[in-house]
């Protein structure tokens, strides 16, 4: 049996009076795809930001790949593997796609050198990369537009690229599919099983027919707390997740 | 040889400066905290604060009529320069803000200088608040007792408005939680402009304070607007009334350091507020 | 490089060429001075988008620094303004350090704060600086490098020659600068700092790095300036300084660092020919900078943008 390749242990975090995440504990095994699930509110997207560090925990530890990272800076776990996709799209709105995904390829083909002696144009060799990646997403075609002018949809598709550019062997991504059609949401459907045969995702999602689906487990989440997790037919099954987020 | 005596006189000294810092500082905390931008023109309302009270008190003979003069003058000009220009830009456009002060600044600098000459000129405090008052252990002139007093009665009464009635309450959301005041649908607009208002108002009352204690130079408001930013800094910028408290601080740390270097002690300040930020980056008062 | 570039540089380098015919020697060395000093702005305030209004404390640094080595020592050229650069380039080195972390407001007054502690330590330190009169006396090195034959850098022609090699070369230094991934990194911390910091680029050290590399070549502007009239003026430290060089990169545009010479440009033929119109020449500056704010955001590169298709137009309409 290997180690988990992320391990989060009895985490904590507090606003004010408010626990938003209340000691959660987590193993997310290697190559596995993971749905987190839970009504708004319940500390998801909460967790993802004090695993990208964007928060620092009250409480309670975080290991990846067995090195603790809990008292890291953002930058830094980015650099050990862990590439994020949030919520509210975020992208680099005054550039083209293609310079959108060049960033991320730079930093993972050279470390994130601060490099001010050579042109930015220099760095042709990440080019073959960032077109496979355009590709996979399918925005070849709209890679010199700038990525303020995208569609949501495609903006969406952009933010995945982004992150997939680091080359993280950990992906989180918040809501992936949120507010795309039906067709939008099949395609992305379809990259993040591409993505997952070869890597290890965790995801927060609503769309119960992308979640039963895809994954290999599903963690429920309410009010900062685990309360189901398990195959996703188990997890189904289970009472207390009725009570909670099935509303039955 | 430093007695008791001078010591005492430097406290006093330091203490009616450090009101004038705070109400400076007051005033650019109200501004700042409803256009989150700090106002460069500042400087330049205390500077016409005190030509303004030094015009008016030398022709109606009148020193309150001065002070009263000043802090309107400068009150209306606060609010043209919001209505008119301040207005025009995106809120959040910190940089066409800021230039868009420092413009005024030179306009207002420039125009005292017309109407003014650029000579700095003195001006007596009325007959009643020259000499000292003996306060036992060392005396205390009377001008700065009474720029001790004046600012903190203004200060209170600034106070009670913004702790004590419903403008206030308004100014004071903007200040401490503008996301939350623009949420709950506060019309952040005539906010704005009466909290400039108000701002430039302190400035201009305290640019009218320190015409009898400092005289009149046209460096005097780049000069204070300086110091002033420093004190809303250390003060904690969340912090309504940590400005005031550093304000007091600085003053007194300034006026001792003149008896031991009396050739840097403007530098002592800003490396002293360094320093702090530097073990305290919220400031003094500020959360966070 | 890109076509736009090559156009641009080839412009910059006719307008050294051709500005001695309009200008006095003198001024049109001061012109390609602060040239410098608000390209060196550039990569902090135009591409990282900090408002830094500690710009006049580097070019200070520099120019005090510098300025006292050639007052107290014949050196040649090469060591005031190597110790001109390194002494600006430290100070900005711990200043950014220490002005990065804040957040935009707090960010403003603390860089403000910076260049009034200089301006303060400046203005107190009498005997080394000249305080308030300024550091008087500074002669123009008779040599610029080591063991090279002399040149006599008070003949106007030679020091604008000199100036104008120094400010061409460091432009193109800065434009490599803005161009390389540090400056991708500025802007991509500009635009959206949380996801740059998500993808694995540590900002802040970034932003400090770009704060070092302005201190630099600002500190070398603020040599080439103590020369330029053989004294320091402590003006040059004021806050007000910091101001104008603001506005030098804003009125040239923000989206080029071709901007900041041509803000640089309009500052300097606006206050000299102001200053022949009326004593109080500032107040029409200040009106100026006002009508730019409100009205011309972009710059003077804007106002191009936005004439060009007008010309084309009118050129377009007189072609078959």
């Amino acid at each position: 049996m290997t180690a988990p390749l992320l391990s989060v242990s009895r985490l904590v975090m507090n606003f004010g009076g408010h626990r938003a995440v209340d000691g959660v504990s987590l193993d997310i095994d290697s190559g596995k795809l993971v749905c987190i699930l839970g009504p708004n509110g319940a500390g998801k997207t909460t967790l993802f930001n004090l695993l990208t560090k964007d928060l620092r925990p009250t409480s309670g530890s975080i290991r990846f790949d067995g090195s603790d990272v809990t008292a890291l800076p953002p930058h830094a776990v980015a650099r050990l593997g862990i590439g994020r996709s949030y919520q509210i799209t975020s992208i680099f709105p005054a550039w083209s796609v293609e310079d959108n995904v060049w960033i991320a390829a730079y930093r993972h083909a050279h470390g994130g050198r601060l490099v001010f002696g050579r042109r930015a144009a220099f760095y042709r060799a990440v080019a073959p990369r960032i077109a496979g990646l355009l590709d996979l997403v399918g925005l070849t075609k709209l890679r010199g537009v700038s990525a303020g002018a995208l569609s949501y949809g495609d903006q969406r598709l952009l933010e995945i690229a982004i992150t997939l550019a680091t080359g993280p062997r950990l992906i989180l991504l918040d809501e992936p599919t949120s507010g795309l059609s039906q067709e939008e949401t099949g395609r992305v459907g379809g990259l993040i099983r591409t993505l997952a045969a070869s890597t290890t995702v965790v995801m927060i999602e609503h769309k119960m027919d992308v979640v039963m689906e895809i994954s290999d487990r599903l963690v429920v989440m309410d009010r900062g707390r685990v309360i189901a997790d398990g195959s996703p037919a188990a997890v189904a099954a289970d009472a207390a997740v009725k009570a909670a987020y099935f509303g039955t | 040889m430093i007695t008791s005596a001078l010591l005492g006189v430097q406290v006093a000294n330091g203490l009616a400066v450090g009101a004038l810092y705070a109400l400076m500082a007051f005033g650019l905390s109200i501004i700042k905290g409803l256009l989150n931008v700090p106002n460069f023109a500042h400087g330049a309302l205390f500077l016409v604060g005190a030509y303004v009270a030094w015009a008016v008190s030398g022709g109606s003979g009148s020193f309150w009529l001065g002070l009263l003069a000043a802090a309107a003058a400068t009150a209306l000009l606060g609010m043209a320069i919001e209505r008119l220009l301040v207005r025009r830009l995106h809120r959040g456009a910190y940089l066409f803000q800021l230039l868009l002060l420092f413009g005024t600044a030179l306009v207002m600098e420039q125009t005292v200088i017309a109407i003014w000459g650029g000579l700095g000129r003195s001006m007596s405090p009325p007959p009643w608040l020259t000499g000292a008052v003996d306060l036992g252990f060392s005396p205390f002139p009377r001008y700065l007792l009474f720029i001790v007093v004046a600012a903190a009665v203004v200060i209170a009464a600034v106070w009670a408005l913004i702790e004590r009635t419903w403008i206030g309450a308004r100014i004071r959301a903007g200040i401490e939680r503008p996301e939350m005041a623009q949420s709950l649908g506060i019309d952040v607009e005539a906010l704005v402009t009466a909290a400039f208002a108000l701002g430039a108002g302190l400035a201009g009352l305290a640019g009218a304070l320190a015409a009898p204690l400092t005289g009149l130079s046209v460096t005097m408001g780049t000069d204070m607007l300086a110091i002033a930013l420093v004190v809303v800094v250390l003060g904690g910028l969340g912090s309504i009334y940590g400005g005031v408290l550093a304000g007091l601080l600085v003053g007194v740390v300034q006026s001792l350091a003149a008896l031991w270097v009396p050739q840097a002690s403007t530098v002592v300040i800003y490396a002293a507020m360094i320093l702090v930020l530097a073990v305290r980056p919220q400031g003094l008062l500020g959360e966070r | 490089m890109t076509r736009s570039r090559m156009v641009g540089l080839g412009v910059l380098a006719g307008s050294i060429l051709v500005a001695p015919a309009l200008l006095s020697f003198s001024t049109a060395s001061e012109l390609l001075i602060f040239g410098l000093a608000a390209a060196a702005a550039y990569p902090v305030i135009g591409v990282g988008g900090l408002f830094s209004f500690g710009q006049a404390a580097l070019f200070g640094i520099g120019g005090y620094t510098g300025g006292w080595l050639m007052a107290h020592a014949a050196l040649p050229l090469l060591w005031p303004l190597l110790a001109g650069a390194a002494a600006a380039g430290l100070f900005a080195t711990a200043m950014g350090a220490m002005c990065v972390r804040r957040s935009s407001i707090y960010f403003i007054m603390l860089t403000f704060a910076f260049n009034q502690l200089v301006y303060y330590a400046i203005y107190s330190w009498r005997g080394v600086t000249g305080g308030q009169d300024g550091l008087a006396d500074i002669a123009r090195p008779a040599r610029l490098l080591p063991y090279l034959p002399g040149v006599n850098l008070d003949r106007p022609v030679n020091f604008y020659v000199l100036v104008a090699v120094i400010v061409f070369g460091c432009f193109l230094l800065l434009l490599r600068i803005v161009d390389s991934p540090l400056g991708r990194v500025l802007d991509a911390a500009k635009q959206n700092a949380r996801r740059a910091a998500a993808i694995g680029y540590d900002i802040h050290r970034a932003q400090t790095l770009a704060f070092a590399l302005s201190g630099v070549f600002s500190g070398i502007a603020g040599v080439l300036y103590a020369m330029l009239y053989w004294i320091m003026p402590i003006d040059a430290v004021a806050w007000v300084n910091s101001g104008n060089l603001v506005f030098m990169v804003l009125i040239g545009g923000l989206g080029s660092i071709f901007g900041a010479p041509i803000g640089a440009a309009v500052f300097i033929l606006l206050q000299d020919s102001l200053s022949l119109v009326w004593d109080r020449w500032p107040l029409l500056f200040g009106l100026i900078v006002i009508g730019v704010v409100l009205f011309l955001q972009g710059g003077v590169l804007e106002l191009g943008g936005m004439l060009r298709p007008a010309l084309r137009r009118a050129s377009g309409a007189d072609a078959p």
